[in-house]
């Protein structure tokens, strides 16, 4: 058959820069960290030194807050823009939207903007409590940071969920007798589920392995990526950085997978 | 509606974000163009932050321009043929693998990735320092987006369609790709594009682990502004930033409008018989010289699913040749192995007139089809649409623009030459299809339900200028229907099938009067059936009937019927006639009773579990709860052996 043929000629290029630039080097990620007089050994250092482990849990903990914060106000406007008919709507729209393209930098210097030494809260405070206050370079920062690249991945998963949402089913649970607020919580959020799942894995993904961020604003916290970029640049610590990529790598990759099972739907990162 | 508490809450929350997510963005837009950040706008407007920012870092932004494009071209390059054959794979388990795989590299840290390819790749020292090291880097990151947006379009669009139109009008695997695929795929390659250069322009986490002092990206340079603590200078070059990439934004807003441009299906609901009128197609004569088609011992299966057990079939020169049937009885299959769309089992051998076509493929048979929903290209109009077959050809300009003209105003639509296909309404896509499979003066015609996409009210008058035309063509033609009225009118000749089988192959007239098997005497004409028993003389039925023999149709055919024994009788609904109830005849309660107009349908059950339906002329007045006799004329009922009728 000759189409089969060229079909398949079809997958070789993509399959091979897939192999060569992904697998391999993910792969490779491994043994490099395993090279190591004490081995696997390394693996349970990072259970055991209290450094890892504090930027470890400091970074889940952050990412799930920064993620069950995203799902509230993003998943709210989401729903509301998608609900009502209002002159202005786009617009409000365009601006939800329009930081999903900036990279994980320029994330951090908005919130420099807001939040720094030169940032507009901190004119505001100076000006009616005449102290300055800036918190850009503490966790509500990184806090920030997070929150502002994941509020517009909610909006337009939510949004293009519940476009599809059967408007009927809610109309059926008003004339029944429900609160606006009631059919919210017993018929929308239920049939949102899955986008909601879905969503909130690629939230928490994507704030654990958020590298430009965290380094713009050059935070106190040891996040998890820049763990990894220290070891790696200033301590040329090559096996320790290979071996906390495994991890940081593996627990987004299980998230994403997990989310992925539960929900069905697409769930795939893209990062900041 | 009152707009309550609820309403503004939920309002409030929503502008927060859009002010969270904004202001900072319209405070830098104002500090990068302000001469003092502290004092804000009232110490003026200048440009001096931007110029800056060109001349100190022009050679990052220049770079991560040409980084972006370059990439884009990989991704397409590679990207949309994987995108296709994933697509064409369909649901099997190694292209679900492989797809997965493909997006696997965002669901892991671009830190990591960044890592992996540093530490693999990065003793190789030219490739090391050169741009295709972060070439590599965004290749890997941007494909599975050029790859989920294409396959996302080829799903939804009817792909094997287009495919198989386009091959039966010439085009071999490749042509198909070119000229039909990558086409269709239009507003995906083109999502995936602007996807591509937004996400390679913003690439941070890759790009700065692999970049050298020479290999610095727009981004690589935005992380340096921002450590230089000069907030207008970064300011201003995320301002260059904004600038690169709102306009790629803009665009991709566009994407849902050029969509629903190229998917041709929504019909436009403006098809009702009211406002189109009807018109009669004229043909100047014939076409060709027909030719026959002989299926020879023709069996097909699908793996362990037997379509069509063995059979031979032919169907003589000039035809209307109508396969009828229930769905899934190989009426569509059988089409197919005369179009080449499927090839028949080892021993079977299909012939246009006296040439064996079982082993030329498709694209080689010179025949038209005309699909059940078209598969019109919407990437082209009306008149390159029926134009294709003849390009394929390589038939000079002039000629193709002659044969096109004549074929549109066959069809009555010269005016519509330019028209999108979506923009056309059911019944002058038809028009189109039918023009599309004729351009090319195939030998033979095939038509797959012809009518079964257009409005029932169409139907009947489309049906009978199609008749019409194709009469005139004196053109072989085979036409798949399941509508018995569609086979009666149009077919010259009527093969009945049924599980993979044909049952009888006659013209009209057999069909209806001397049905082969009680399957034929069922199908054709809504017969009644009831089950009984017969002893040579006499018809027993439900509810205590005793027909006499004379009632029994005739069969030129010879229905064997066991003398006593289990049968089924059949008799249609305008042969009885409701009578006074009387000992030995049919009876039973009138069920319900519709006035149709020119006519009234009773349904009558007879026994305990049996209903018949009877038509009469609309003057009679029966009403339901009645019960009422009914009378069976001579030579109407039809008998079957039970096994007949399974």
């Amino acid at each position: 058959m000759r189409k089969k043929v060229l079909l398949t000629c079809f997958l070789v290029p993509s399959l091979t820069v897939f192999v060569a630039f992904f697998l391999l080097p993910v792969a490779l990620l491994v043994p490099q960290s395993l090279d190591t007089p004490i081995g696997w050994g390394l693996y349970a250092q990072v259970i055991t030194n209290p450094r890892y482990l504090a930027s470890l849990m400091d970074t889940v903990l952050l990412s799930l807050v920064v993620t069950a914060a995203a799902l509230i106000m993003g998943g709210t406007a989401a729903l509301f823009l998608e609900r009502n008919r209002f002159p202005g709507r786009s617009a409000l729209i365009g601006m939800l939207t329009l930081p999903l393209s900036f990279p994980g930098v320029v994330v951090g210097f908005m919130v420099i903007m807001l939040a720094g030494r030169q940032g507009l809260i901190g004119q505001a405070t100076n000006a009616v409590f005449g102290s300055k206050l800036v918190f850009a370079y503490s966790v509500a920062g990184l806090f920030l940071g997070y929150l502002y690249f994941s509020i517009p991945r909610v909006v337009t998963t939510v949004m293009a969920a519940s476009g599809k949402l059967d408007t009927a089913l809610e109309e059926a649970a008003r004339t029944l007798g429900a609160s606006p607020l009631r059919t919210l919580i017993d018929v929308v959020i239920p049939a949102m589920t899955p986008a909601l799942v879905s969503t909130g894995a690629i939230c928490f993904a994507t704030s654990i392995g958020a590298f430009g961020t965290a380094f713009t604003l050059a935070t106190e916290i040891n996040v998890l990526p820049i763990v990894i970029y220290t070891e790696f640049t200033l301590s040329a610590n090559i096996a320790t950085a290979a071996m906390l990529s495994v991890v940081l790598g593996l627990v987004t990759w299980l998230t994403l997978f997990l989310a992925h099972l539960l929900s069905g739907a697409e769930t795939t990162g893209g990062g900041a | 509606m009152r707009k309550g508490a609820f309403f503004w809450g939920q309002m409030g929350l929503t502008l927060l974000c859009c002010a969270f997510l904004v202001v900072p963005v319209a405070q830098t837009v104002l500090t990068a163009l302000t001469v003092n950040a502290f004092k804000g706008v009232s110490s003026g407007f200048t440009l001096e932050w931007l110029y800056k920012v060109l001349t100190t870092y022009g050679d990052t932004i220049r770079r991560s321009f040409y980084l972006a494009v370059t990439t884009l071209a990989v991704c397409a390059v590679i990207g949309v043929p994987a995108a296709y054959t994933l697509v064409k794979a369909g649901k099997a388990r190694w292209a679900a693998f492989i797809e997965e795989s493909l997006v696997l590299p965002l669901s892991v840290p671009g830190m990591a990735v960044g890592l992996g390819i540093l530490l693999t790749w990065g003793g190789v020292t030219w490739f090391r320092h050169s741009w295709l090291f972060l070439l590599a880097g965004h290749t890997i990151f941007c494909l599975p987006f050029m790859v989920r947006a294409v396959t996302a379009v080829l799903r939804v669009v009817p792909l094997p369609e287009y495919e198989e139109a386009a091959s039966i009008l010439g085009a071999g695997p490749l042509k198909q790709f070119r000229q039909i695929v990558v086409p269709v795929a239009g507003p995906g390659i083109l999502s995936g594009a602007l996807q591509v250069l937004t996400l390679s322009i913003g690439e941070f986490n890759i790009s700065w682990m692999l970049q050298t002092p020479f290999t610095r990206t727009l981004p690589v340079g935005l992380a340096d502004s921002y450590a230089s603590m000069r907030i207008e200078i970064g300011s201003a070059y995320t301002l260059v930033f904004l600038v690169l990439i709102v306009p790629v934004l803009a665009l991709m807003q566009k994407i849902p409008a050029f969509m629903s441009r190229m998917t041709a299906d929504n019909v436009k609901t403006s098809d009702t018989p009211m406002t189109q009128t009807p018109v009669v197609m004229k043909a100047r004569g014939p076409l060709t010289e027909p030719v026959s088609i002989s299926l020879d011992r023709c069996s097909k299966t699908f793996g362990r699913a037997t379509v069509l057990k063995p059979f031979s079939l032919h169907m003589p020169k000039g035809k209307k040749v109508v396969l009828l049937g229930p769905s899934g009885c190989g009426k569509t299959t059988t089409l197919r192995l005369i179009a080449g769309l499927e090839s028949p089992d080892a021993d079977g051998r299909v012939f246009l007139g006296d040439r064996d076509v079982t082993r030329v493929p498709v694209e080689k048979r010179h025949i038209g089809m005309m699909f059940q929903h078209y598969a019109l290209f919407p990437h082209m109009n009306v008149a390159e649409n029926v134009a294709y077959g003849l390009r394929i050809r390589k038939i000079s300009r002039e000629e193709t623009a002659k044969t096109v003209g004549d074929l549109l105003d066959m069809v009555h639509l010269p005016h519509l030459a330019r028209r999108r296909i979506s923009e056309l309404s059911g019944g002058q896509r038809q028009r189109v299809a039918l023009a599309r499979a004729l351009a090319v003066k195939p030998c033979v015609l095939l038509l797959d339900e012809p009518l079964a996409a257009l409005d029932a009210l169409l139907r009947v008058s489309v049906r009978e200028e199609l008749d019409q035309l194709l009469t005139t063509l004196g053109i072989t033609t085979v036409i798949v229907t399941h509508d018995q009225d569609e086979a009666m009118s149009m077919g010259d000749l009527i093969v009945v099938m049924k599980d993979g089988r044909i049952e009888q192959t006659g013209t009209p007239r057999e069909v209806y009067h001397d049905p082969a098997t009680g399957f034929v005497a069922g199908f054709v004409g809504g017969s009644n059936r009831l089950e009984g028993e017969f002893d040579g003389k006499t018809l027993h039925l439900p509810g205590g009937a005793a027909i006499p023999a004379a009632c029994l149709a005739k069969s030129a055919s010879g229905r064997a019927v066991s003398a006593s024994g289990k049968v089924v009788a059949f008799f249609r609904p305008d042969q009885a006639r409701p009578t006074e109830p009387a000992p030995g005849r049919l009876h039973g309660e009138v069920v319900t009773a519709h006035f149709l107009g020119e006519k009234t349908r009773l349904v009558v059950q007879i026994g305990e579990t049996h209903l018949v339906k009877l038509e009469l002329p609309s003057a009679a007045s029966v009403k339901p709860g009645e019960h009422i006799g009914i009378a069976l004329p001579e030579q109407t009922v039809m008998l079957f052996g039970t096994e007949e009728c399974a």
